[in-house]
Parts: C-alpha cells; sequence; structure tokens
C-alpha cells in the first residue's frame, strides 16, 4: 500500500525532524511538569511536597466543582462531537450545490469563528445582557412587554445559552468539508445523476462515505476543542450560576491561578487528558480512520 | 492513525532514545549543553523541584520498613520514575540548546560552529554586562515595574502624569521600565507566574493576594530600615497606614491612599418615593420597599467579577453592626465566616438581590451597576469616590447628573476607611531595591497623594495633604464624602482587603446561588469558610 | 472528470465550469427547509456582530437606552477615543507579522512531516500520532507555567520570535490532522508514475504533492492564521514591552475595573476583528482557486 519508506529513510527522517523539535519544545517539558506535579502538594508560595494520590483522592471524592466540571465537559463533548459536526457538514453539502449564495453564507458563517474568543464573550455578554441586550429588545419588541430574562445567569437557561454560543457555529467544519468534496471526482456525481440519483440520495450514498475521513477529523477537532473552551465561559458566566456552567479549563483555571493550588489544578489537567485520550479513540474508531480511501 | 491512543511507556521511551544522544548517565552533558547559554538558574530550580520530590519519595519508602516484595517494587518504581525525570530534563535540554542554536543563527547567520556557540554566549552575557556597567554613576538603574494602570483605568491619567515627572526628576539615576498589564485579571494571572518562578518585578502593587504571595516566597524586601532611615517620608505615610498592612510584623507594603466609601444616591428619585438616607438598616429595607412601590429599582447591585458593589453592602451591613461584627471588618483573614453578623448580612443581602435590583445583577458587572446608576435607572449604588467624574461626563450620565447626586454613610452610621495595600518592592540585589525604593518613594508621597486626591477622589493617607477649597467648588461629592467620613461612627475596610482573594470569587459564584435560593445564607458562611481554608499557611 | 465538451453534452447539468447545480425538479419543500435551516445560519453568525458595529457608533446613552436603534448619527468619536486609549496601530503591526510568520513556519513543518505520515508506514508513527494528539488535549492552564519557563531559558522572552514559535506549536496537531489526512485523499497513482519518470522524493513532493494540496494549506492555514491572530494569554504571558505585544491585549485596555464606556469597547472589538475577518476573505479566495485544482485532478 505505501511507498518504499526504506528507499526515502533519509527523506522521511528529514521530514519528520522538525516537526518532533517543535514538539519537544512545546510540550515535552509541560507534560513531565504536569503529570509530575499532579501527585505533589504545590501551592504558590509554599514548598513542593510530594502526596502520592491525594490530589486525586479529593478529586474524585470531595470535590463536587470537579465533577460538576468533568459531567459537563463530557456532554459539551458529546454534543460538539454530534450535532456540531452534522451542522457543519450539511451546512457543507448545501453549499457544495454552488447556488447563487454560496460565497456569501461560507464567508458569513465564517464569521463567529474568525473572532477571538474573548472578543466573541465579550460581544455575547453584551447581547444577551438582560437589560439592553439586543435578544430581549427584540423579545420586547415582539410584543412581550417586560421580559427581562437573564439568559446567562438564570438556572434554567444558563446551560443552553453557553451551550449555543459555539454548537452552531461549526463554520471550520463545513470549510474542512467543502475542500474535501472538491477533491472527489465531478466524474462519480455525474455517472450517479445519469443513473438517475436524486440530490439527498448522492449525498447519503456517495459524499458521506468518501467524506469519512475529514468528518471524523473534525469530529476529533470539535470534540476536543471543548477541552480548551476557556475564554468563552470566562467572558459570560465564570462558570456560574453556581457551578452550573463550569468546565474543566475554568475549574483548573480557578485552581491554579486564584486559588494557587498547581498541584490540584494539574491533577485535573491530567484527568482532563485521559478525557480526550478516550475521546479521540472512540471517534477514531467509529470513523475508522487513517485508511486510505482509495 | 487507528489506535491512535496506543500510547505506551515503552514507546514513548523507545521513540525518546532515538531522538535523543545525550548520555543520561552523567551530569556532566548537561553543564556543557548549557555553558553557552548560561541561564542555569531556572534549570536548577526545576531540577530541585523535582530532587525534593525524589526525596520525598525515598522518604515515605523509607517511613516503615518495607517487605522485601513492596521495597522491591518501590525501588522500582523509583528507577522508572528517576530514569522518567532524567529523560525527561535531558529532552528539555536539548530543545533548549536547540533554543541557544537557533537564536544564535538568527543573531549571525552563516557564522561556523565555534563561532555561532560564543555569540550565543556573548548575547546571553550581555544583560550581565549591562548590569555592571549601571553601577557606574552615569547609567540610570532599570527597575522593572508593571502596572494596571492603564486604558480606561480610572487613574491612568494619574499614573502617567507620575511616570513622566519622575523621569524628569530622577530619569539619570533610576530608569522605570513599565510593563503594561491591562485589567486586574491580566495583571495578577500573569504576576502569578512571575511569583511561581521567582521573577517578580521590582515594584508590584500587592493587591488580590500578591502581597502574601511575594511575602511567603520570600521575594519581598523588608522596608523597615528604608523607612527608619528616611523619618520624613515616613511621617508622610503614617503609622495608621504602615501598620494596616503589616505581614509578620513586618512593613513590606508602603500603601498609596485611603478609601473612603459611603453609598450615592439619586435625589430626585428619592424625592420621588419621599424618602431621605435611611439611618438604621430596616428603614433602608422600607425605603427600598417604598421605592420599588413607585416604580424605582432601588440598587445598582452586580456579582459578576468581584462583587463589589453588593460586598459593599455586605460589609457595611456586617460593620455597623455592634463591635462584633465591626471587629470582624477590621481584622485581616477571617478563619472562619459563620457569624451571626455575617448570615444576618446575607439574609438582606438576598432580599436585596431578589426583589430590589436589576434584572442584569446577577453575573452583572461594574459597567451595568454603573451605567444603571447614571443612567437614572436605579436609586442608590455603593460606591468610592472616584466615580464621581463620570457624573459629569455627558458621555456616561445623564445631562446633569452631577447635581442630582447625593452621598450618605451607610445605615447605622458607617462608612469604609480602608489603605490600600499598596507597593512591595521585590528587587534581586540591594542597588535595584534602592531605586525602586526612589521610585516608591515619588508614588506614595505627599505630592502623589495630592494627585490622587485631585484627580482621583483617592484620600491622603494623613492630614498633611489637606482639602482645598478649590476641590470643594470643583468636586463637591469628594468633599462631602470627607465630611460625612469624619462623622460616621463606625470605620471598617473591604472584603477586598479583609479576605483572601479566592474567598471573593467565592462571594461572585455563591451569590447567584443564594438569589435562586440554591443556598442560604447559614449554608454560604460554612462555604466561605472552606475558601478561606483552601489558602494554606 | 467533467471537460467542456462532456457538459455541452448534458444539457441537464449546468454550463458553468464548477457546476454543480442543483437539478430541475427538486422536492419544494425541502428547498424551503434548506433556504430556511441557511436563513437561520446566516442570522445568528451575523446577528451579534452586526449589533455591535452598530453600537460602536452610538453614544454610550444610545447604546443603553435604544438597544436596537439606529445611531442617529454615525459617532466617530469612539474610534478615535479607541486608538487614544490603546496602542492599536503598534499592535496591528506585530500581530501581522507574527500571525504570518506564525502561519508560514507552522504550515512549512507540518505540511513535511504530514506528508511523510499520510503516505510512508514506519516504525514509530503512532507513537509521534498519539504524541501530538495528546498536545490538542492539554490545557492551556497547565501549559502556561512551563512554557513560560521554557521560552525565558532558550531566551526568546519578550521577543517576537517566541511567540511565533509557540504559535506554530499550538497549531501543530490541528495543521498536523488537517494535512495529513487531505494528503490521505490524493490519489497515491500520481507519486508513483512521478518516480517512475525518475523523480526523486523532494520533486514529488514539491512538483505534484504540493500544488494538488493547496486546499488543504489554504484550509489549515486559515485556522493557524486565526489561531496567531487571536490568541491573548501566552502573548500577554512571554512578552513584557509594547513592542512585542498583539492586538487581543489591546482589548482588555477597555476592560478595566470601574470602566463603564461600551462605546469605544465595541469600536475597538470591531478594529481588532475587521482586520481577521478581511485577511480570512483575501485568503479564502486562495482556498478557492485550491478548490479548482482540486476538482480538476480527477
Amino acid at each position: 500500500m505505501a511507498l518504499n519508506t526504506t528507499k526515502n529513510i533519509k527523506w522521511v527522517i528529514a521530514f519528520l525532524v522538525p516537526t518532533i523539535l517543535l514538539f519537544l519544545f512545546m510540550y515535552a517539558f509541560s507534560l513531565i511538569i504536569l503529570f509530575g506535579s499532579s501527585f505533589t502538594d504545590w501551592t504558590l508560595g509554599m514548598k513542593v511536597s510530594f502526596t502520592g494520590l491525594r490530589n486525586y483522592l479529593e478529586l474524585f471524592t470531595d470535590n463536587e466543582d470537579f465533577l460538576k466540571s468533568v459531567f459537563n465537559t463530557v456532554v459539551w463533548i458529546g454534543l460538539q462531537a454530534t450535532v456540531h459536526v452534522t451542522i457543519g457538514v450539511t451546512v457543507a453539502l448545501i453549499l457544495a450545490r454552488r447556488e447563487f449564495y454560496w460565497k456569501f453564507v461560507r464567508t458569513v458563517y465564517m464569521i463567529p469563528n474568525i473572532i477571538s474568543s474573548a472578543a466573541l464573550g465579550m460581544m455575547f455578554l453584551c447581547f444577551l445582557n438582560p437589560d439592553f441586550g439586543a435578544l430581549n429588545s427584540i423579545i420586547r419588541l415582539a410584543g412581550q412587554k417586560d421580559f427581562s430574562q437573564n439568559w446567562l445567569m438564570d438556572y434554567k437557561t444558563s446551560f443552553f445559552t453557553v451551550t449555543m454560543m459555539w454548537l452552531p457555529f461549526a463554520a471550520v467544519v463545513t470549510i474542512l468539508v467543502l475542500a474535501e468534496l472538491a477533491a472527489i471526482p465531478e466524474s462519480i456525481f455525474e455517472s450517479a445523476r445519469v443513473d438517475g440519483a436524486t440530490e439527498l440520495g448522492i449525498n447519503l450514498h456517495i459524499s458521506l462515505p468518501m467524506l469519512r475521513n475529514i468528518i471524523g477529523t473534525c469530529a476529533i477537532l470539535a470534540g476536543t476543542s471543548m477541552l480548551q473552551k476557556l475564554d468563552m465561559i470566562l467572558m459570560t458566566t465564570g462558570g456560574g450560576p453556581g457551578n452550573r456552567t463550569m468546565n474543566l479549563p475554568i475549574f483548573i483555571y480557578q485552581n491554579a491561578l486564584k486559588d494557587n493550588n498547581f498541584g490540584l489544578a494539574n491533577a485535573a489537567g491530567v484527568t482532563l487528558i485521559l478525557i480526550g485520550i478516550v475521546t479521540v479513540w472512540i471517534i477514531s474508531r467509529a470513523f475508522r480512520m487513517g485508511h486510505s480511501n482509495t | 492513525m487507528n489506535k491512535i491512543m496506543a500510547v505506551s511507556t515503552g514507546q514513548i521511551s523507545q521513540q525518546k532514545d532515538r531522538n535523543i544522544t545525550i548520555p543520561l548517565d552523567s551530569s556532566r552533558p548537561f553543564t556543557q549543553v548549557f555553558e553557552p547559554c548560561k541561564k542555569n538558574a531556572t534549570i536548577d530550580r526545576y531540577f530541585s523541584f523535582f530532587a525534593g520530590m525524589e526525596a520525598d519519595m525515598l522518604e515515605t519508602s523509607s517511613y516503615r520498613t518495607p517487605s522485601m516484595h513492596e521495597r522491591g517494587m518501590l525501588t522500582m518504581k523509583n528507577r522508572i520514575t528517576r530514569k522518567a525525570i532524567l529523560l525527561g530534563l535531558a529532552l528539555f535540554m536539548t530543545v533548549s540548546a536547540i533554543g541557544c542554536g537557533t537564536q544564535a543563527v538568527t543573531t549571525s547567520t552563516g557564522a561556523e560552529a565555534g563561532k555561532t556557540e560564543q555569540s550565543a554566549a556573548a548575547k546571553t552575557e550581555a544583560p550581565a554586562a549591562e548590569k555592571s556597567e549601571a553601577a557606574a554613576p552615569k547609567e540610570p538603574v532599570k527597575i522593572t515595574y508593571p502596572s494596571y494602570r492603564v486604558g480606561v483605568q480610572v487613574s491612568s491619567q494619574t499614573e502617567r502624569t507620575l511616570l513622566k515627572e519622575f523621569a524628569e526628576k530622577f530619569g539619570s539615576e533610576v530608569e522605570v521600565v513599565v510593563e503594561e498589564l491591562p485589567s486586574d485579571t491580566a495583571y495578577t494571572d500573569k504576576l502569578k507566574i512571575l511569583v511561581a518562578s521567582n521573577e517578580l518585578p521590582d515594584l508590584i502593587d500587592g493587591k488580590n493576594g500578591m502581597l502574601d504571595l511575594a511575602v511567603k516566597s520570600g521575594q519581598a524586601v523588608d522596608l523597615t530600615d528604608y523607612l527608619n532611615a528616611d523619618p520624613e517620608y515616613k511621617a508622610e505615610i503614617g503609622d495608621a497606614a504602615l501598620n494596616a498592612n503589616l505581614r509578620n510584623g513586618k512593613p513590606y507594603a508602603v500603601s498609596m491612599g485611603r478609601q473612603l466609601v459611603g453609598y450615592f444616591y439619586n435625589k430626585e428619585l428619592f424625592a420621588k418615593a419621599g424618602i431621605k438616607p435611611a439611618e438604621t438598616w430596616d428603614e433602608f429595607m422600607t425605603n427600598c420597599e417604598k421605592l420599588k412601590t413607585a416604580g424605582i429599582v432601588p440598587l445598582s447591585l452586580m456579582t459578576g467579577e468581584n462583587a463589589w458593589t453588593t460586598n459593599l453592602l455586605l460589609a457595611s451591613i456586617v460593620g455597623t453592626s455592634g463591635d462584633a461584627g465591626n471587629a470582624f471588618m477590621n481584622k485581616q483573614f477571617p478563619a472562619s465566616y459563620e457569624t451571626p453578623e455575617m448570615i444576618d448580612g446575607l439574609k438582606k443581602i438576598q432580599a436585596m438581590l431578589k426583589n430590589y435590583t436589576t434584572s442584569d445583577a446577577l453575573g452583572g458587572l461594574y459597567a451595568n451597576a454603573a451605567n444603571n446608576f447614571m443612567q437614572g435607572k436605579t436609586a442608590m449604588i455603593a460606591n468610592g469616590p472616584w466615580m464621581t467624574p463620570d457624573f459629569a461626563n455627558p458621555e456616561k450620565s445623564l445631562p446633569g447628573f452631577d447635581k442630582m447626586v447625593g452621598v450618605s454613610a451607610y445605615p447605622g452610621s458607617g462608612m469604609f476607611n480602608s489603605y490600600e495595600i499598596g507597593y512591595i518592592i521585590c528587587s534581586k540585589d540591594k542597588e535595584h531595591a534602592d531605586a525602586a525604593f526612589k521610585f516608591l518613594k515619588y508614588k506614595t508621597g505627599i505630592h502623589a497623594q495630592q494627585l490622587a486626591l485631585e484627580s482621583d477622589g483617592i484620600f491622603p493617607l494623613t492630614d498633611k495633604v489637606p482639602i482645598s477649597e478649590e476641590l470643594k467648588q470643583t468636586n463637591p461629592l469628594v468633599a462631602e464624602t470627607a465630611s460625612v467620613g469624619l462623622k460616621a461612627k463606625y470605620n471598617y475596610m473591604f472584603f477586598d482587603v479583609i479576605s483572601q482573594a479566592n474567598v471573593i470569587d467565592t462571594f461572585a459564584k455563591l451569590y447567584p446561588e443564594l438569589a435562586f435560593e440554591k443556598i442560604t445564607a447559614e449554608e454560604m458562611v460554612v462555604k466561605l469558610t472552606e475558601a478561606a481554608a483552601r489558602n494554606k499557611e | 472528470m467533467s471537460t467542456p465538451a462532456q457538459t455541452i453534452d448534458r444539457p441537464r447539468t449546468s454550463p458553468k465550469k464548477a457546476g454543480r447545480i442543483s437539478q430541475p425538479g427538486v422536492n419544494p419543500l425541502v428547498s424551503m427547509l434548506k433556504y430556511a435551516f441557511i436563513l437561520v445560519i446566516l442570522l445568528i453568525s451575523v446577528g451579534p456582530f452586526l449589533w455591535v458595529f452598530l453600537s460602536s457608533f452610538k453614544s454610550n446613552l444610545e447604546i443603553l437606552n435604544s438597544a436596537l436603534a439606529l445611531p442617529a448619527r454615525l459617532k466617530f468619536s469612539n474610534y478615535v477615543m479607541a486608538f487614544k486609549i490603546a496602542p492599536l496601530a503598534q499592535f496591528y503591526g506585530n500581530s501581522i507579522l507574527i500571525a504570518v510568520t506564525g502561519t508560514l513556519l507552522n504550515l512549512t513543518v507540518l505540511g513535511m512531516s504530514g506528508y511523510v505520515i499520510a503516505r510512508f508506514e514506519f516504525k514509530g508513527k503512532k507513537t509521534i500520532m498519539s504524541l501530538v494528539s495528546m498536545a490538542l488535549l492539554i490545557p492551556g492552564a497547565a501549559l502556561l507555567l512551563p512554557l513560560y519557563l521554557t521560552v525565558r531559558n532558550v531566551g526568546l522572552y519578550d521577543n517576537i520570535l517566541g511567540l511565533i514559535l509557540i504559535y506554530a506549536g499550538f497549531g501543530l496537531p490541528v495543521s498536523l490532522y488537517i494535512l495529513s489526512s487531505y494528503f490521505l485523499t490524493i490519489p497515491k497513482e500520481l507519486e508513483e508514475s512521478a518516480y517512475l519518470d525518475g523523480a526523486g522524493f523532494l520533486r514529488t513532493f514539491l512538483t505534484i504533492i504540493l500544488p494538488i494540496a493547496k486546499p488543504g494549506f489554504g484550509t489549515a492555514g486559515v485556522l493557524q492564521f486565526l489561531l496567531c491572530w487571536n490568541e491573548f494569554q501566552f502573548a500577554l504571558t512571554l512578552t513584557t514591552g509594547l513592542k512585542n505585544r498583539t492586538l487581543p491585549v489591546a482589548l482588555f485596555y477597555f476592560k478595566s475595573q470601574f470602566a463603564s464606556d461600551y462605546g469605544a469597547m465595541f469600536a475597538a472589538t470591531i478594529l481588532v476583528v475587521i482586520p481577521s475577518i478581511i485577511v480570512y476573505v483575501l485568503l479564502q479566495e486562495q482556498v478557492v482557486s485550491g478548490l479548482a485544482a482540486g476538482a480538476v485532478k480527477g
């Protein structure tokens, strides 16, 4: 299957070395610190001491915030890897027909993904403000005179509202899939049309199977992006009300930079990595990734 | 890419072994690798970090006599850990060495290998050379100073003025290198990274828990000798301010101002509801009810950020509740929040959050609370005189708003009287500490206090700076705050001063739960105590 | 492959060269649903942004009291203020330099390894992929301190080069995924015939593979660029002077405690966001031309 490795071994190595160096520069030391210190009591301004599994025990036995964070993180990964990716792929399949609006939609859809998450958080915070925010103003205009829902801080709506700040905005998935769709030979679609297949049928039976790898990649990227979701939540709810919208990155941030407890934060960080590994494993299994289409 | 995650240690180390050429059994290569870099300090720190860890592990293993089997396991574990650590360090150092190489290449492209190393060494030695030159009288000493007083921060103008003046007067001796860190969060986040790596700048602001971190980590400089050597300056600061923020009985921080804070109210809205500023908290609650009946939202509260305006009210309820409550609000770092005064205060706050404030109070920011008040949407806001310039600003407030506002002490005759924690010197050597002290002196002396009073409504530390007739004309609310403050029966401090930074965050986090009745006031104080306990001593 | 000749033969398909146009006789209900879906997507994507954009021309009073009204008159003072409050002009220059170099570095490094990983079987490949995947999972807050120490030790603290390296590294997993999975879609026959013609490894990669892989590079490049452009925490932690700071840092100049002016804040947000939209639209054309190239190759 693969091209001859031994013949090109020098090139293969030469092409890998820069990536390996960059990886080591960025992550090797960080990973060692992360894993190592998760077994220590490391509080800012104090001596570091080895405590074995105590951090982990503390997290999993009596830390409500942590358990809630894990739960929310897992739910958000699930939603992102399924609903979010589905929305993105659907838009891509519609745009792939290149009807008059396709370029426009592709650009506009990308806007929320272009904006830095800090700026986007700030925008949503103002947009959703119960008092002068646009959303409630529209609803008031539509007739509900005294409408003043506090979307972000009300227990009933906060989780949903926060989720909606990223769930529908799948433009990255869309452009990835669009690029891949363009690579499918036109002749395949032509012959299907000649055979009388409908567009829906073509999408379901030809496009989607051929997109398997890229959809899997999208699911991994989208799912794992939930392990880094910090700014948006920090700018809007800060994990509240209570711990309703807390996730692991928020938990880690608060423990490290607010409570000064780097040991506990890094134990949570290790947990986060493990959750991520399981996520990647499940998704790559589900999509049988890594096999060429041809 | 299927089985992407088949990570086994064997695989990793195999992979690593292949890429790393440094022998692991000798320490020499480390130093060899690092000589051109000359930046061993941090590595040493990390080395000792791990060495400490290892020692601890060994200790635990010899704590009780383990069985042979156990012992075997333990030493094996140790060996593995040690190997992994050494491997990791070797990796890191190779990377660093490569980093040195790249750096050298960028500074001298096309140089031969030996030369490259030399130039790398030369470049990294440059700062040292600079230092020794600085000892010569002509070169000014460079001190680092991070500042959050930039952008739209209220005192940014004063800060700029002081920096400029200082550069004009003392620029030949001391050069202040300012690092702008916009917003409080950015400021504390970055300083915490610098605490952890033992690299705090020469002069920092001690707020948000930084004073304690700087003292605990041994980076703060004891200012006793500096102050004693300069009695005139010491008098400008005054004993009260110096004693307000001692740590281990020593002055590490010099305050730059005193905050007198009451609350502002909208006279027109008060007249409409037929009320005047309340004398007691019961009357305060009745007033709120009257305002509400008149269709006016009584209070500008917010629970986002540090829950500032809400915490001011809570502190006042507690601080005016009698001797016990007042003592509580005047002592730093309470071990327990489970006092009757706190519970009673939180119950009142709960009622206010539920009935007497705006819809955006929960999770709201200072900006929301302030705008609501300045647009005449709410009748009261608890906040300090630094807000008064905004009242006269037509961009921010209703036209003529500054004439509508009155200032009052809190019910029960209470007023905040709190010294800012102030500036801390964290220099590594005497030369820099001296320079930093020179700047600190300028930044907190009489002239700076005068400027802060006139432009930011921050009160001076002692009565050496009088409140001028002119100020009474230009900003009557500031003068009024001062006179109201003098009459107040109870004085107390901010939660931001008496509580650790993470307790403040806990307040902000729990207020929405309190408002939605997910927790009771009694449960909330327990959680606050727990948060306080997380600050290990 | 649809050559023009074939298109003319078959009048039912569009005469346009890209011609993937829907057929006549599609179920109208499906069409309606489709358009409704696209419309909703458009509205939620652009709504908040447009509102902030309009509000940036209003005074604070207008923003607070009439959220939905158009600005009474276009008020540019917010923008003037924004430039006064934060050193925006300088940050623009830095951001552009860092984002462009960071993206180029990232694409070069990951283009090489992505190709090798997609095409060759070798020992340790899975380990590399696993480790790289792990990089995707490390929480940012946990990276802050170690990376600060690393960057400081190699002498790149407060240096644009340090930020460029760090950003290239942040994009490492995403770019590797995108590029290697794009390389996987390229038929191997192309390279095999190139080898048969006597071309070496490097020439095959540069002249055969790279041109075809343009869409992959385009998409990875766009994502990498946005990452470099928008990152805040490390830009702040790894630099000290204004000469090395980037644009997102500027946003926080408007967010200090006891600040309440929304107008200037909105104006600053727009100023930070607009360039990235422009860059995206420009880069996107690269992706489009890449798309066309991809369509031809089958």
